[in-house]
C-alpha cells in the first residue's frame, strides 16, 4: 500500500482500484497526511514583523531574465535568530512547450522539446521518443536501446562535473568560504584531508583553493571532463546538446566496433575521475559537519524523492504501459518513491498514478471544471484510477497576472506525488537504486538496501570499490555528495551497457531502429525517464496522427514548485525555511546569503537567472546559473 | 596569414541570428584558401576548446554576431577591433557559468576566449543591432538587402581579403 493520501487501494493481486465511499475522491479539500511539518509564517504576521522589528529583513532574489529562463527567490530573514520565516520560489517565464506541441506530428516532439534545455536537450529527445514508442506500439531493437542508454549516460557525465565544480563548487571554494565564513577558512587550512591518498590534497584548504573559479585545478579539470563526455556523446549522437539521431523506435546512427572503441577510450577516463571526485566531496561534506554541526541543517528537509529510473534492459523493455512495472524494475537506475526515507514503491504504474500537478499558486487556470470534471481519462490503460490533476488529464491554460505572495506568484506548477512534496535529482537515482535491491546481475554495481557499492575497474589508477551509504539526514551537503557518487554510478551503468552492446555487435545484431507507421487512432503514451537533474516525464495523447495533448514534468518544475493546494511549500522553499544563517557578518549590509545560495544550488536548479539579494537598502547580486528546462509551460 | 571568419548567435531568431545567417551567405562566395569560415554558434567553452585544439592557427579572426545594446538604433552595424580590456574574474566566471548552461552570447565568448588566451593577435568584431528578433529563419529584409555591403566590409575595410 504505497498511497496514504490518494484514494487508491490494491486488491489481493496487487491491482489498484478507486477507494469506494468517497463523494469527491480527488478533491483538494480532502485532508492530507503530510510528512513535512514546515509551514510558512502567516503573511500578515510577517508584514507586521517587517514594520516593527529591525532584524526582520526582506531578502529578495530579484530575477534578471536571460535567454533561457529565470528563477527568482523571495525570502524574509530574521537576522537576529538567523533563520528564514518566509520563502517563495518563482519561475518567471512561461515557455509553453505544451502549447507548441498541440496539433503537431508527434515525431516533432523529439526535436522541439529538446530545446526546453540548453544543457540537457538530449534527455527530452529520449523521453519524447519513449512516449511516442508507447503510443505507436513499437519498440527499438536491443542495440538501439543500448545506444540510447549510452547517450544518456554520457549526457549525465557532462552534467554532473559541470554542476559539482563550475556551478555549485565555487560556493565551497577558498574565495567564497574566506569571504563569507573566515573562521571556517582558518579551520580548513589546518584540517588534514582524510582522503588525501585518493585526491592528492593534504588539507581541506588545499581542496578549497583548487575549487576557486577559473583558476582552481578542480574547476579546470571539470571543464576538461565535460569535453571528454561531450566528445563521447558526439561520436554516437552526432551533435550535442540537441541530437538529431534519436528517433521513435531507436536511433538513426550507424554503430560499429570502432564507434564503441571511441566511446570506451573516453568513458574509462571517468573511472579515475570518479575516484577523485567522490573523495573530494566526502572530505568537503565531512569537514563542514565537523567544523559546525549546524551545517547539517543547511537545506534539510524530509527525505521525500521520486525518480522514474533510467537505462533500460534491452531484453525486457518493450515500451508498453502494460509491462512498465517489469521493465522499469530492470533499469540500471531503479524507479521509486521515497517518502520519509522509506522506499514505498518502485512500480512505474504506481509512480504514474501518484503524480498530480496543482496550480493554486501558479499563473494557470484550473482545468478540472466543467463536463466530466474536466477528465479525459478516468483510468490509465490498465484500468487504474487517474486523478483529474494527472498529466494525462491536465490542460495548460496560461493566465498571466500580478505577483501576489498569498495567491499566484510563479509559472511553475506544483507536482506532488501522493500529495506529498517531493524532490528530484541525480541523487534520487542513487538513493532509489541503493534501497531497492533490484539490480540485474552485473560486475560493477551492487544494491545492498542501505548502500550502493560501485566497483570501478582499473584505468590509469587501480580498481577501487566505492560505497555510497544512505545518509541519516537529507540536506544540501548530502545532495552534492550523492551527486558526486552519481558520476561513478553513471559511468558503470554505461560500462554495463557498453559490454552488452559489444556482445550484440559480435552476434551481428546491429539493427538500431524499428520501422513504424504513425497510427491514426486515439493513443496515449508516456516517456518515463530522467534528466541529469532527475525525474523527467512526457505524457502525450495523439489522435488522427497528431498531438492533442502534451505535458512535460521536469525536475526543476518539481524542485522550484510553489506552495500547493494545501499550502505546503515547494522543495526550494521548504529547504530554505529550514536553513540556519551561519554566514559571518557584522551588519546586514555585509550579508551575502551564502547559506541560502548553497541550499538552492544543491538542487542543481535548472534555470539561468541572476539573483539579487535585497536586504534593506543593500543589494547583493549573485548568479544562479543552470539550464532552462525548469520553467513549466 | 590565416584568417577565420566566424558566425556566432542563437538560431532561428531573425536578426538575432545574423551571425549564422550572414555566415551562410558568405559561405556561398569564393574565398582564398587561407580563409576559413566557421559557425561557432555553440557554447563558449566548446568554442574555447575548439581554438585550444590548434593554438596559433589563426592570425586574425572576424566574429560576426548580433546583440541588443541599449541606445543603439536598430540596423546599426558596429565594426571594431576587440580591445582586450581586462575583465574581473567574477564577470568571467559568470560568463563561463552561463555558457555551460546553454547561453550563446558574443560578449561571453569574447571574454572567455580572452581570459584563457585563446584569441588570435588581431580580432575584429562585426556586431549588428537587430531590427526584428522574432522567430524566423531569415534576417529582416532591411538587413538582408545590406549583405553585399557587409561582405565588402568583411573583405576590404578590415580584412583585406
Amino acid at each position: 500500500m504505497c498511497f496514504k493520501n490518494l484514494p487508491i487501494e490494491f486488491d489481493s493481486a496487487g491491482k489498484p482500484f478507486l477507494k469506494g465511499g468517497i463523494r469527491d475522491p480527488y478533491s483538494t479539500k480532502n485532508v492530507i497526511t503530510s510528512v513535512s511539518e514546515v509551514q510558512q509564517m502567516p503573511y500578515d504576521t510577517v508584514r507586521e514583523l517587517l514594520t516593527r522589528n529591525g532584524y526582520i529583513k526582506d531578502v529578495d532574489f530579484d530575477p534578471v531574465t536571460r535567454v533561457a529562463g529565470a528563477l527568482a527567490f523571495h525570502g524574509v530573514a530574521d537576522l537576529e535568530n538567523r533563520k528564514f520565516i518566509e520563502t517563495r520560489s518563482m519561475a518567471t517565464l512561461f515557455r509553453g512547450y505544451e502549447i507548441i506541441m498541440q496539433g503537431r506530428d508527434p515525431r516533432d516532439a523529439i526535436f522541439i522539446t529538446s530545446r526546453a534545455c540548453g544543457v540537457c536537450g538530449g534527455v527530452h529527445s529520449a523521453t519524447a521518443a519513449l512516449g511516442i514508442e508507447m503510443a505507436f506500439g513499437i519498440k527499438p531493437p536491443p542495440l538501439g536501446i543500448i545506444v540510447r542508454n549510452l547517450l544518456l549516460s554520457l549526457e549525465f557525465l557532462y552534467d554532473h562535473p559541470l554542476h559539482l565544480f563550475l556551478l555549485a563548487g565555487p560556493d565551497y571554494s577558498e574565495m567564497i568560504v574566506k569571504a563569507t565564513t573566515p573562521s571556517l577558512w582558518d579551520k580548513a587550512v589546518r584540517t588534514k584531508a582524510p582522503n588525501a591518498a585518493f585526491h592528492g590534497y593534504e588539507t581541506v584548504g588545499d581542496i578549497m583553493t583548487d575549487m576557486n573559479p577559473l583558476s582552481g585545478k578542480l574547476y579546470l579539470e571539470a571543464l576538461h571532463m565535460t569535453r571528454v563526455a561531450r566528445e563521447a556523446y558526439v561520436v554516437i549522437g552526432g551533435k550535442y546538446p540537441h541530437p538529431e539521431t534519436l528517433v521513435p523506435g531507436g536511433v538513426s546512427t550507424t554503430i560499429t566496433l570502432q564507434v564503441f572503441n571511441e566511446v570506451y577510450v573516453r568513458l574509462q577516463q571517468f573511472f579515475d575521475y570518479s575516484k577523485k571526485v567522490v573523495a573530494i566531496w566526502d572530505d568537503i561534506t565531512n569537514f563542514f559537519y565537523e567544523a559546525n554541526p549546524e551545517y547539517k541543517k543547511n537545506g534539510i528537509r524530509a527525505t521525500n524523492m521520486v525518480d522514474l529510473g533510467i537505462w533500460d534492459d534491452p531484453d525486457t523493455y518493450d515500451a508498453t504501459y502494460e509491462n512498465c512495472g517489469e521493465w522499469g524494475d530492470k533499469r540500471w537506475a531503479t524507479p521509486g518513491a521515497i517518502i520519509d526515507g522509506k522506499l514505498v514503491t518502485t512500480n512505474l504504474q504506481n509512480l504514474n498514478l501518484g503524480i498530480e500537478e496543482f496550480i493554486e499558486h501558479s499563473f494557470y487556470k484550473e482545468w478540472t471544471n466543467g463536463e466530466n470534471n474536466g477528465m479525459q481519462h478516468q483510468t490509465d490503460p490498465l484500468g487504474a484510477p487517474l486523478s483529474p490533476f494527472h498529466p494525462w488529464n491536465k490542460q495548460t491554460l496560461p493566465s498571466p497576472g500580478g505577483q501576489n505572495w498569498r495567491e499566484k506568484y510563479t509559472w511553475a506548477t506544483s507536482p506532488r506525488w501522493d500529495r506529498q512534496v517531493f524532490e528530484a535529482g541525480a541523487y534520487a537515482r542513487v538513493y532509489n537504486t541503493a534501497m531497492a535491491q533490484k539490480l540485474r546481475p552485473n560486475p560493477f554495481i551492487e544494491s545492498t538496501g542501505r548502500s550502493l557499492k560501485l566497483n570501478l575497474p582499473a584505468a590509469a589508477k587501480p580498481e577501487m570499490e566505492l560505497e555510497w551509504h544512505v545518509p541519516e539526514i537529507w540536506n544540501t551537503f548530502e545532495r552534492n555528495r550523492a551527486r558526486a557518487y552519481a558520476i561513478p554510478f553513471t559511468a558503470l551503468a554505461a560500462m554495463n551497457d557498453w559490454m552488452k552492446g559489444l556482445e550484440l555487435l559480435k552476434k551481428g545484431q546491429t539493427d538500431v531502429s524499428t520501422p513504424f507507421e504513425i497510427p491514426k487512432t486515439n493513443r496515449i503514451g508516456v516517456g518515463f525517464w530522467g534528466a541529469g537533474r532527475g525525474y523527467l516525464s512526457h505524457h502525450m495523447e495523439l489522435d488522427k496522427g497528431l498531438v492533442t495533448n502534451y505535458q512535460i514534468i521536469t525536475p526543476s518544475t518539481i524542485n522550484a514548485s510553489p506552495q500547493d493546494a494545501w499550502d505546503k511549500p515547494g522543495p526550494y522553499e521548504e529547504a530554505v525555511l529550514n536553513t540556519p544563517i551561519l554566514e559571518e557578518f557584522t551588519k546586514p549590509e555585509n550579508y551575502k546569503g551564502i547559506d541560502l545560495l548553497r541550499t538552492l544550488r544543491s538542487f542543481d536548479p535548472c534555470m539561468p537567472c541572476t539573483t539579487h539579494i535585497y536586504a534593506g537598502e543593500h543589494t547583493v547580486v549573485r548568479e544562479i546559473n543552470t539550464c532552462a528546462c525548469g520553467v513549466d509551460g | 596569414m590565416r584568417i577565420l571568419i566566424a558566425g556566432v548567435g542563437h538560431p532561428n531568431l531573425k536578426d538575432l541570428s545574423f551571425g549564422q545567417i550572414f555566415l551562410a551567405y558568405l559561405k556561398q562566395k569564393n574565398w582564398p584558401e587561407y580563409v576559413d569560415l566557421e559557425n561557432l554558434s555553440f557554447g563558449a567553452i566548446a568554442v574555447l576548446q575548439w581554438f585550444q585544439d590548434d593554438p596559433g592557427k589563426y592570425d586574425r579572426v572576424v566574429f560576426i554576431s548580433a546583440a541588443e545594446r541599449e541606445g543603439r538604433p536598430p540596423g546599426t552595424l558596429n565594426v571594431y577591433h576587440w580591445d582586450f580590456a581586462k575583465h574581473d574574474n567574477e564577470t568571467v566566471q559568470e560568463c563561463v557559468a552561463e555558457s555551460v548552461t546553454g547561453i550563446i552570447s558574443l560578449d561571453n565568448l569574447m571574454m572567455i576566449l580572452q581570459y584563457f588566451k585563446a584569441l588570435p593577435p588581431e580580432v575584429v568584431v562585426m556586431d549588428i543591432e537587430p531590427i526584428d528578433s522574432d522567430i524566423g529563419f531569415e534576417c529582416s529584409p532591411e538587413i538582408t538587402e545590406r549583405f553585399p555591403e557587409f561582405e565588402e566590409i568583411v573583405r576590404g575595410k578590415h580584412g583585406q581579403i
